[in-house]
């Protein structure tokens, strides 16, 4: 097997539905940490030299959790019958 | 409907007083409710259960993230100040105890229900039960084995092993396992109040034979566990509408604060994000957001404590907006028996005469008023029949003939009923009527009584007064109904003018007079084609399409099955006036959410005035700062510790309700807003000063 039959095998293994359906939290901090990659270097960019690396990771992860708060809500109000 | 009681009937205890004297609560053992409360406030802090209060699960992320700050302040940048780990920590200690609170809040509500169940739970055990086969044969099987259909032997003594209709036999039923009332129901098969049985209940003479209506799990005292302990509460359509409103405000706050930073970098006041946090749960409504189950909660309490089971929250909720109630006169709105007063003759009869005829008519009826003029006839000498009772006849009451009476073997018939029924039995046997008969029932009639024709073959002999009396306090009630803008409609079989003259002096809005069973749901349907929400009572099996077709249907549990099953309301002490304190009951629910909404609402400004000017003080809105707190970060602390406190204080209110007073829905509003809103405005000022005083006095920011 290839490296890459390998890793496309292992990435349709954890992207299947039955492991989503087991592990849904643990895949969404997942996905949330791989979206935190890609944010983090583009608000260190922004901000030049005032924040440290580890600060940039913190605060795109703050903004990643403030948007998934305001999802929840709107998730809320419009299915409330649910909560 | 009913126009002659039941004699199994229980009597009716009068309700009168303050409602709260009126509550009936069955044994529950209270001890360790707080106890268990304690625990749950902190389990319902997993994110499964606190995802479920959306204002809640705010605060609760904001207290990790806070957390996290207090272990490294600069985790999002670099703040300025000092002591911040101080700061922080204060911060996420407060926040926790403000959600733990409002879980306590919570716990404390479902705790009372869980009480409730296990007490009834108590009442429930495995017992072994003689099961009847169709061959004859009697076997004992396990209560739990039985199933919907199964006829069963109970005798003296023998815990009645589930719920059933009686189809053979007459014995004494103590109820009180599940009504707390102690006296015994008799119990007998066709009768539509005296033939259903609850599972848990016990015999206490004679024996029954019953037919099982409940498979196991499935019977009366089970759906009372699983709706006293809120099992399956649903969300009421009013607590839906609350959590889209708190959802809304939460996310607009949440916008907000999320996009203030920038702001504040911009007029060079930089905010940390605990403070920000911080600022966000000031901003939302928490204290609502906290308290809102609680109050659902404690409103199902509330009617149960009434000894009365709802079949979902909003029943109760439907009882606040209820505009027209449907009441029936016999029961509700006079005693359930009424009596014989007097004998007015006719005919150019005596007073004896009438007396001995209405004492051979009334020789096999067995209901209250039967024997009331057996006893009246007996005052008037009458003292016994002057033929052999052995070999008569009894013909009893039907609704289609409305009337009863004793027939002789020498072809001779005493009947007394409905005046217009008597009149024509006696036209059918070539009888003639005379004018004064009609001068009697009208003289009866408007003085409210109940006329009763009495004949003797073809001959009238005169009229019964059967007088009706009117509940005492009941003019008032219904006088306090209308105040509340609910409007009140009595159902009779009794003819215009008896029926004119009782809802005269009861005070009722409307009334229907010769009612048929078929004619309280042509009522309700009127009514709710108006855009009414209507609310009624009944027992019999004739009743239940009305109750099933009512915003609000009270069954009374001394009815059928079938009656039960249509209301969503059983009353266990089967008093249909306590439909009006349901009304009372589901109406302070509604005020007491709305007042501690609008309670909530207007602390949010107090809080805003407290947190933003000292917040901003750099940018040059210092002099905002009306409260003159002493610096950013007591006025933050101070206005936390206030909005964590505000709850615990409020959960007495939530828990009790806010007092009802019989008010429109005008005036309620007027007076909600100058209590709740104007006081919820000013309170937290006084409260976060003095706070603000006491956080500078023991230098904690």
């Amino acid at each position: 097997m290839s490296r890459f039959q390998y890793i496309w095998q292992t990435f349709a293994e954890t992207f299947s539905e039955s492991t989503r359906r087991r592990h849904f939290s643990t895949l969404q901090i997942l996905l949330v940490m791989c979206l935190n990659l890609a944010l983090a270097p583009a608000v260190l960019a922004a901000t030049g030299a005032q924040i440290s690396r580890s600060q940039a990771y913190s605060i795109a992860a703050l903004g990643l959790l403030t948007f998934g708060l305001g999802a929840y809500l709107v998730f809320v109000i419009f299915q409330p019958e649910k909560f | 409907m009913k126009s002659q009681p039941n004699s199994t009937k229980k009597p009716f205890h009068l309700p009168t007083g303050p409602r709260e004297s009126r509550r009936h609560t069955r044994k529950m053992d209270s001890k360790g409710i707080y106890q268990r409360a304690l625990r749950s406030a902190f389990e319902k802090l997993h994110p499964k259960i606190a995802v479920k209060n959306p204002v809640m699960f705010l605060v609760w992320v904001g207290t990790i993230v806070t957390a996290m700050m207090t272990v490294n302040p600069h985790l999002f940048g670099p703040v300025a100040g000092e002591n911040l780990r101080l700061l922080n920590g204060f911060i996420a200690a407060i926040l926790l105890a403000t959600v733990w609170f409002a879980n306590f809040a919570e716990a404390v509500a479902e705790g009372r229900g869980k009480a409730q169940a296990d007490s009834l739970r108590s009442t429930k055990s495995d017992t072994l039960a003689r099961q009847l086969f169709p061959d004859g044969s009697i076997q004992e099987v396990k209560s739990t084995d039985l199933r919907r259909g199964d006829i069963i032997k109970i005798v003296v003594g023998d815990m009645i092993p589930a719920d059933g209709e009686v189809i053979q036999g007459v014995a004494s039923v103590d109820e009180s396992a599940i009504t707390g009332e102690s006296a015994p129901v008799l119990k007998e098969p066709g009768s539509d109040v005296a033939s259903s049985v609850t599972g848990g209940t016990r015999i206490i003479s004679d024996e029954l034979v019953i037919r099982v209506t409940a498979d196991p799990g499935k019977g009366f005292i089970d759906r009372m566990i699983a709706l006293v302990e809120g099992a399956d509460r649903a969300k009421t359509p009013n607590e839906i509408a609350l959590t889209v409103l708190l959802a809304v405000l939460s996310l607009v706050f949440l916008i907000v604060v999320a996009t203030l930073p920038a702001l504040a970098n911009y007029a060079n006041s930089p905010v940390s994000v605990a403070i920000l946090i911080a600022l966000l749960v000031a901003l939302i409504p928490t204290t609502i957001g906290g308290l809102l189950s609680a109050i659902g909660i404690a409103g199902m309490d509330r009617v149960a404590q009434f000894n009365v089971v709802a079949t979902s929250g909003r029943a109760v909720e439907a009882c606040g907006d209820v505009n027209t109630l449907v009441l029936d006169k016999t029961g509700t709105i006079t005693l359930g028996n009424r009596l014989a007063e007097e004998f007015i003759s006719v005919n150019n009869h005596s007073a004896e005469e009438i007396a001995r005829v209405s004492l051979a008519a009334s020789l096999f009826d067995e209901t209250p008023e039967g024997k009331s003029i057996v006893a009246l006839a007996r005052k008037y000498g009458a003292n016994d029949v002057d033929f052999d009772s052995s070999t008569a006849e009894g013909v009893e009451f039907s609704a289609r003939t409305r009337m009863s009476g004793t027939n002789l073997p020498d072809g001779s018939e005493f009947r007394k009923g409905a005046v217009e029924a008597i009149k024509g039995f006696v036209r059918s046997r070539g009888g003639k009527l005379t004018p004064d008969l009609d001068a009697a029932y009208e003289r009866v009639s408007k003085l409210g009584g109940t006329p009763l024709a009495v004949c003797q073959n073809n001959e009238v002999y005169g009229v019964i007064y059967l007088k009706d009396i009117i509940k005492t306090g009941i003019r008032e009630r219904f006088a306090q109904l209308r105040r509340m803008g609910v409007r009140t409609v009595m159902l009779t079989g009794d003819n215009w003018i008896t029926a004119e003259a009782i809802a005269d002096e009861a005070g009722v809005d409307d009334f229907i007079a010769e009612a048929t069973p078929e004619n309280k749901i042509e009522v309700i349907q009127k009514e709710q084609a108006a855009g009414k929400i209507v609310a009624m009572t009944g027992d019999g099996t004739n009743d239940a399409p009305a109750l099933a077709q009512a915003n609000v249907g009270l069954a009374m549990n001394s009815g059928t099955q079938a009656a039960k099953e249509a209301a969503n309301m059983v009353d266990l002490d089967s008093d249909p006036t306590k439909l009006i304190d349901l009304v009372t009951i589901g109406k302070q629910l509604l005020i007491t959410r709305g007042a501690l909404t609008t309670f909530s609402i207007a602390n949010d400004i107090a809080k805003y005035f407290a947190i933003i000017p000292t917040m901003f003080a750099a940018a040059g809105i210092g002099d905002l700062n009306i409260m003159g707190l002493i610096s950013p970060n007591s006025a933050v602390l101070a206005a936390l510790i206030y909005n964590a406190l505000i709850i615990p204080a409020l959960i007495p209110l939530a828990l009790k309700g806010v007092e009802f007073k019989p008010l429109t829905a005008n005036q309620l509003l007027q007076r909600n807003i100058l209590i709740y809103g104007v006081g919820g405005a000013i309170a937290p000022f006084a409260a976060i000063k003095a706070i603000d005083i006491l956080v500078g006095l023991l230098n904690l920011a």
